[in-house]
């Protein structure tokens, strides 16, 4: 009973609109990640969810119940927040047993779960410390003991992450996945980090300015972005993508000039002459001409060696082209490049940045 | 020749050191002096007005305030209108400077200008109007106690205690009030410091308000509390134009009145029983001061990623 409906959400701060008119669902169970770039709304978005802010306009349902007016302690949510915000005066047994010990549960009963949490968290020997006297990714673990002690249907991590170094930082992605299937709670994760969200998430919510830019599975996100900002947001290094125009369209194919140069590709319905579109690729979709037939000469601008890849900084027109190679690549600074795009993996945007479909 | 240059500026450097030490000496010499004297002289059975070792060290000059003099009571009288008036200050200034901290509201910053206004004005500039409101306020309460009260002896007694003029609870309340503006800022400036975070979380714990401020709010602002209260008792305690204003009857005279009176008494000056009464009069600030100490050191981190 922990589906989580936003019907039609709006939120503004005086003559500021924050979230503008969300539709999201998220089901029971789910691990849901919102991402977008600092000052989207995402964290606004999760603070109506845990009723820390009012909804302005639209419902809020958690189990098909609504929600909006009910209290934060009543809705059966728990936060870890960003700051973690661990009581500082208390011991960490007693962090994690506060929410027990409000509910006037008995002494027992609290220390035997607040036990059970640190065996879960593996912390047992932290409890009797003081926050001040723990570091970055064991704070981290007893504010997510004290989400987890609960027992809540919804669990909300606020950027949780985003204070630890990163090698702590794919542990405790791991450790938060662990707990979401040791559990089962409905998960809504709120990260600026699109790493995250495509390691993480079962459902990915896209937000831009306040909006919804696209909901969909991490994959679908990647492979089928609906907007040109989806399509740069979702990805690392992210897609390139090339403004050119329509010169002929009609038939199986057109031509599209980037610049001074002309590519082929594939028709789309919505194509005429003298449309202006931007051609999405991403860095693994193009390679290097070997024969001297290429789609779009460039130079070479940076060279970055990972060892077991290679990301190819070219210049094609005056646009930046990103190219990730596998191994090792022999090129200089200021080379000449053809570069040859895998038609199949191109995404098409409108003016508007809309994808174009096929 | 390294060498030598190396013992010559070691030496110019110790005497340089003794230079400063000396004079640093000389100048907390001057400034305790008069601490030293108030003490010694209060155990000098025949004290001077100058600092010196008592030839008979005795008590006679505390057992002298307390027993014949009216000591204890003006002693109680400090404490108790300087006790609740710091509390008052301590409950207002605690809560006010939360909502102060807290609100978003347009009038926040011209009220908090007011409130220290308040405190910039010099008190004795004040004490017409004041003295004006006081006594209209007194002129109600004291109707009051006598439509009430038909026994004389009831009635001077309740109005020894809520009278606004010559009463504890005028005396109390200006005092309070005197001291509530710094009180405020203080408290203000110090919930700001603490991140809403906190309240949020216990907010989803499912504590009340109530629970909130009992169990997370006032932990946490301790410090706060305590720098606020020091302050306002250390001041209120060393207020003289106050009770000199607002009380006349003997009954309610608090230490400084006492200690002020005793200097002005025609006959004599006893230094051994001004020195004493100094003593006492010094005594519940430095109390106050090593109290809230410990608070005031106590400064809580690591609840929140800075």
């Amino acid at each position: 009973m922990s589906r989580i409906e936003l019907e039609g959400v709006w939120k503004s701060f005086g003559d500021v609109e924050v979230i503008k008119g969300v539709d999201i669902v998220v089901e029971q169970g789910e691990f849901a990640v919102f991402v977008g770039p600092s000052g989207c709304g995402k964290s606004t978005l999760l603070r109506l969810v845990a009723g820390l802010e009012s909804i302005s306009k639209g419902e809020f349902r958690l189990g098909g119940k609504r929600m909006n007016e009910v209290s934060p302690d009543r809705r059966g949510i728990a936060m870890v927040f960003q700051s973690y915000a661990l009581y500082p005066h208390m011991t960490v047994a007693d962090n994690i047993g506060f929410a027990l010990s409000l509910k006037k549960i008995p002494k027992p009963e609290i220390r035997k779960r607040v036990e059970e949490v640190a065996a879960i968290l593996r912390m047992e020997d932290l409890l009797a410390r003081k926050p001040v006297e723990l570091s970055g990714g064991q704070r981290q673990r007893v504010a997510i003991g004290r989400a987890i002690v609960k027992r809540p249907q919804v669990i909300l991590f606020d950027e949780p992450l985003s204070n630890l170094d990163a090698m702590l930082r794919v542990q405790m992605r791991a450790e938060i996945q662990r707990l979401h299937q040791e559990f089962g709670s409905t998960i809504i994760y709120v990260t600026h980090d699109q790493v995250e969200a495509l390691t993480m998430a079962q459902k990915i919510v896209v937000l831009q300015g306040g909006a919804v830019a696209q909901i969909g599975a991490p994959m679908a996100l990647y492979k089928k972005p609906e907007n040109a900002f989806v399509a740069q947001f979702i990805g690392s290094p992210k897609m390139n993508l090339l403004p050119a125009q329509i010169e002929r369209a009609g038939g199986d194919s057109c031509v599209a000039r980037i610049g001074m140069q002309a590519i082929s590709i594939p028709a789309r319905a919505g194509f005429a002459s003298g449309d202006e579109i931007r051609i999405g690729i991403r860095p693994e979709h193009i390679r290097v001409s070997k024969n001297g037939q290429s789609d779009l000469k460039s130079s070479v601008a940076l060279i970055e060696r990972l060892g077991s890849e290679t990301y190819l900084h070219l210049e094609a027109e005056h646009e930046p082209v990103v190219v990730r190679i596998e191994g090792d690549m022999q090129a200089d600074v200021g080379d000449e490049i053809g570069i040859v795009f895998d038609r199949v993996h191109c995404h098409y945007f409108n003016r508007s940045g809309s994808s174009v479909a096929a | 020749m390294a060498g030598g240059a190396t013992v010559e500026s070691a030496a110019s450097q110790r005497r340089g050191n003794l230079r400063a030490y000396g004079i640093l000496l000389f100048i907390s010499f001057y400034c305790a002096v008069p601490f030293l004297w108030v003490l010694v002289a209060s155990f000098d059975a025949k004290p001077s007005q100058f600092l010196r070792w008592p030839e008979d060290v005795t008590f006679s000059n505390y057992s002298n305030l307390f027993v014949n003099e009216s000591g204890m009571l003006w002693l109680l009288n400090s404490v108790v209108v300087i006790g609740i008036a710091t509390i008052i200050v301590l409950v207002f200034a605690g809560l006010g400077g939360y909502a102060l901290s807290r609100t978003r509201a347009w009038w926040k910053a011209p009220l908090l200008y007011a409130i220290i206004l308040v405190r910039i004005v010099p008190p004795p500039a004040l004490i017409v109007p004041v003295y004006k409101v006081m006594l209209t306020l007194n002129d109600g309460v004291n109707a009051t106690i006598n439509a009430v009260v038909s026994d004389p002896s009831q009635a001077l007694f309740l109005s020894r205690i809520f009278s606004f003029v010559d009463g504890y609870l005028g005396l109390i309340l200006v005092l309070a009030a005197m001291q509530l503006p710094l009180a405020i800022w203080i408290m203000k400036t110090f919930f700001d410091a603490i991140p809403v975070d906190y309240e949020e979380a216990a907010a989803l714990d499912g504590a009340s308000t109530l629970q909130t401020l009992r169990r997370i709010l006032l932990p946490l602002a301790l410090p706060g509390l305590a720098a606020a209260g020091l302050f306002a008792f250390i001041s209120a305690w060393g207020d003289f134009l106050m009770p000199l204003m607002f009380t006349s009857s003997p009954e309610l005279q608090t230490l400084p009145l006492g200690l002020f009176r005793a200097f002005l008494r025609i006959d004599r000056i006893d230094y051994g029983f001004l020195t004493a009464l100094a003593v006492i009069y010094t005594l519940p600030a430095v109390i106050a001061f090593s109290f809230a100490r410990k608070f005031l050191t106590r400064t809580f981190s690591g609840g929140v990623k800075g």
